[in-house]
């Protein structure tokens, strides 16, 4: 495996999925085969890539002149578990058993940090062909920055199943459990009903040949995170970033020991550029048959443009500071706001321009 | 029915939209329309303690005349269940407290959502002598699924259940949930296009799922930096050809501030198509602290409270 990982981490609302996309399409303009991995489950990304159904396999994105290659796909979370009990069951009778059992279809729709760890097994199959250069990933919509990181760790604590089995398998604590352990048992068995307990027992049943096989590929996928092929970037926004997610962020990914590659810092706005105060004497006077009074109102919110471009411009700059600020050292890139946003193909190669590979990082 | 008559708001949006400043506003709101409000967020989160410069805590904290918060977890949440729903003995909350039964929660999808939907469930419905008594609960729903999840736990959970305590508890909260004289969902967005797709898509599996939203809030307006009349794409060519390198640039900063307008309008145009009553908070420029809350109270309590909706 030498493919290369490029994880767009940050907070809902900060623009990750566009600027995920923007860096896919920057670097197949650099050359690269590349796909980018979207797991926000509103379609944002085939909006801005222009394709209606980007589904849970790559599609080739058509880009003119270019190099390289750029894939997309969106991680359809129920779609891999169901990839992946089929592909590693042992037989399609016991596949089919374990997609039909109520336990594993709740799982697989609805366990939380379970999108995260879809998203690990996705990175493992995309990074494991062979196909691409770079993986870019866009991480699900999340309070912490971090959870792509911590969610998969939950959510396979709760498949080795441990504590649950001890409690719906007569047998699985043998005489080992004191009574203390199996009045508590009996006591939940009571709270969630019978058949609950009978199909959580079919399922850890059935999941125990697959169990190793999904350790294993976490294991391969939270190594590569680890090592020196992955960059991680934090994606924020310039009008409210948010210091202290950022300093989480950071303070995670060092005890992680995994690399900061910088922050994006999204959506700032340029400073007016003008050389002079303008006045009404440097405007226009009022088209023929106009109400003056009418001109005036539009000539005072005119003149008013530089001030508040200024204005913003520096809250933007101070804001970018301030986060940067919290890893000293740490490379920033930051994206000019796009008043209408980003809805073509254009657009997105537009952005790549101040992202890398393209744009070299702030002083 | 006004919205802030309702028991039980729910506030559902994707991540990043201003949920926390919502549902903290829309309390603040029907605390001056004389309510009693608790706005109650999930997962030991603490983004409405935050904006008001405090810890989280699963007890009530008052942050506002009339307004309480409370940030409630699935293991406490249980624990309180043990206490009230079995009224067991101390050595049966001990085995709440346990352990295996936490995995289990954990490990079960939707019974920590279930646990903690039904503490909200008694502390509004249920108080006993001595608890607070609220007339209105806000909760801040959790990003995943934009909400839908949370509405949709305690069905799923009663599907999964079928028979015993879980399901008797998941089927008393649908039935909350889904009462409309009971519960109100509220949508949140942003006045964007892409979040406005979002909203749409997200509007229409609300209604699909039996929760059609009783009013959009739509946060981050921008006030008009340009006149509506005259609109500057017709008077734009009085100012072009100008070798005057200033007002070039002038004309570069109107067309983006023009661009914005026009694409704030399209938005709030789209959301305004839906039929669903619309409510707008203004653009901060900060995370809006204390201050800025009690103002957006204000604002919602203009737009909704007064109202028949």
């Amino acid at each position: 495996m030498t493919t290369r990982v490029h994880i767009c981490g940050g907070l809902g609302g900060v623009g990750k999925t566009t600027i995920s996309a923007a860096m896919a399409v920057g670097l197949a303009m650099a050359g690269e085969r590349v796909v980018v991995l979207t797991i926000d489950p509103a379609k944002r990304l085939s909006d801005a890539l222009c394709l209606s159904d980007l589904g849970n396999e790559a599609q080739r994105v058509p880009l003119d002149n270019c190099p390289g290659t750029l894939d997309a796909l969106m991680l359809d979370r129920k779609a891999t578990w169901d990839e992946v009990v089929k592909r590693y069951s042992p037989d399609p009778e016991k596949a089919r058993q374990l997609l039909a059992n109520r336990y594993y279809r709740a799982v697989s729709t609805r366990l939380t940090g379970s999108h995260e760890y879809m998203a690990t097994e996705k990175l493992f199959q995309l990074v494991s062909s062979g196909d691409w250069d770079v993986v870019v990933v866009d991480t699900p919509p999340s309070q912490h920055a971090l959870e792509f990181f911590r969610a998969p760790g939950r959510v396979r604590a709760i498949l080795e199943g441990r504590v649950i089995r001890t409690l719906v398998e007569p047998s699985g604590g043998g005489g080992l459990f004191s009574g203390a352990t199996r009045r508590v048992a009996k006591l939940v068995l009571g709270l969630a009903g019978k058949d609950v307990v009978e199909d959580i027992s079919e399922f850890f049943h059935l999941f125990s040949d697959l169990s190793s096989g999904f350790r294993e590929r976490s294991g391969a996928v939270m190594e590569l995170l680890h090592s020196d092929r992955t960059s991680l970037f934090l994606v924020t926004n310039a009008s409210a970033p948010d210091r202290d997610d950022a300093l989480e962020f950071l303070r995670g990914v060092r005890e992680r020991r995994m690399r900061f590659a910088g922050f994006l810092v999204n959506r700032v706005h340029a400073p007016s550029g003008l050389s002079r105060t303008l006045v009404e004497a440097d405007l226009p006077g009022p088209p023929a048959g106009m109400d003056p009074a009418r001109w005036a109102v539009l000539v005072h919110a005119l003149l008013a443009l530089p001030g508040q471009a200024d204005q913003a411009a520096e809250r933007h700059a101070n804001s970018v500071a301030k986060v940067t600020a919290a890893a000293s050292q740490s490379h920033a890139w930051t994206i000019p706001e796009r008043p209408r946003g980003v809805r073509t193909l254009e657009g997105l190669v537009a952005i790549s321009g101040h992202l890398p590979p393209a744009a070299k990082p702030l002083a | 029915m006004k919205l802030l008559d309702h028991r039980l708001i729910v506030v559902v949006g994707k991540g990043g939209v201003g949920r926390t400043t919502t549902a903290l506003s829309l309390g603040i709101a029907a605390a001056k329309a004389g309510k009693r409000v608790v706005v109650v967020e999930l997962g030991g989160m603490s983004s409405l303690a935050r904006a008001f410069g405090r810890d989280r805590s699963y007890s009530p904290q008052e942050i506002s005349r009339g307004v309480d918060i409370v940030s409630l977890t699935p293991a406490e949440s249980i624990d309180d269940f043990g206490k009230r729903k079995l009224r067991v003995n101390a050595l049966v909350r001990l085995i709440f407290q346990n352990r295996i039964m936490h995995a289990f929660i954990d490990g079960v999808p939707g019974l920590p959502d279930l646990v903690q939907l039904g503490k909200m469930e008694n502390m509004l419905m249920e108080p006993q002598s001595g608890d607070p008594v609220w007339d209105l609960c806000i909760l801040d729903a959790p990003a995943t699924g934009h909400g839908l999840t949370l509405l949709a736990a305690a069905r799923s959970m009663a599907d999964m259940t079928r028979v015993g305590p879980f399901f008797d508890l998941a089927t008393v909260i649908e039935k909350t949930l889904s009462d409309r004289n009971k519960t109100a969902v509220v949508l949140t967005t942003l006045p964007e296009e892409l979040p406005v797709n979002e909203s749409l898509e997200l509007l229409t599996e609300l209604k699909l799922e039996g929760f059609p939203p009783a009013a959009i809030i739509v946060n981050q307006v921008r006030p008009d930096r340009l006149p509506l009349e005259p609109d500057w794409s017709e008077v734009r060519a009085e100012f072009t050809g100008s070798s005057d390198p200033d007002l070039v640039r002038l004309v570069a900063l109107a067309d983006r501030a023009h661009a914005r307008q026009q694409s704030q309008v399209a938005a709030l145009e789209r959301l305004g198509n839906t039929g669903v009553e619309l409510a707008l908070l203004p653009r901060s420029e900060r995370e809006p602290a204390a201050a800025d809350l009690e103002a957006f109270g204000g604002h919602l309590y203009e737009q909704l409270g007064v109202n028949p909706s």
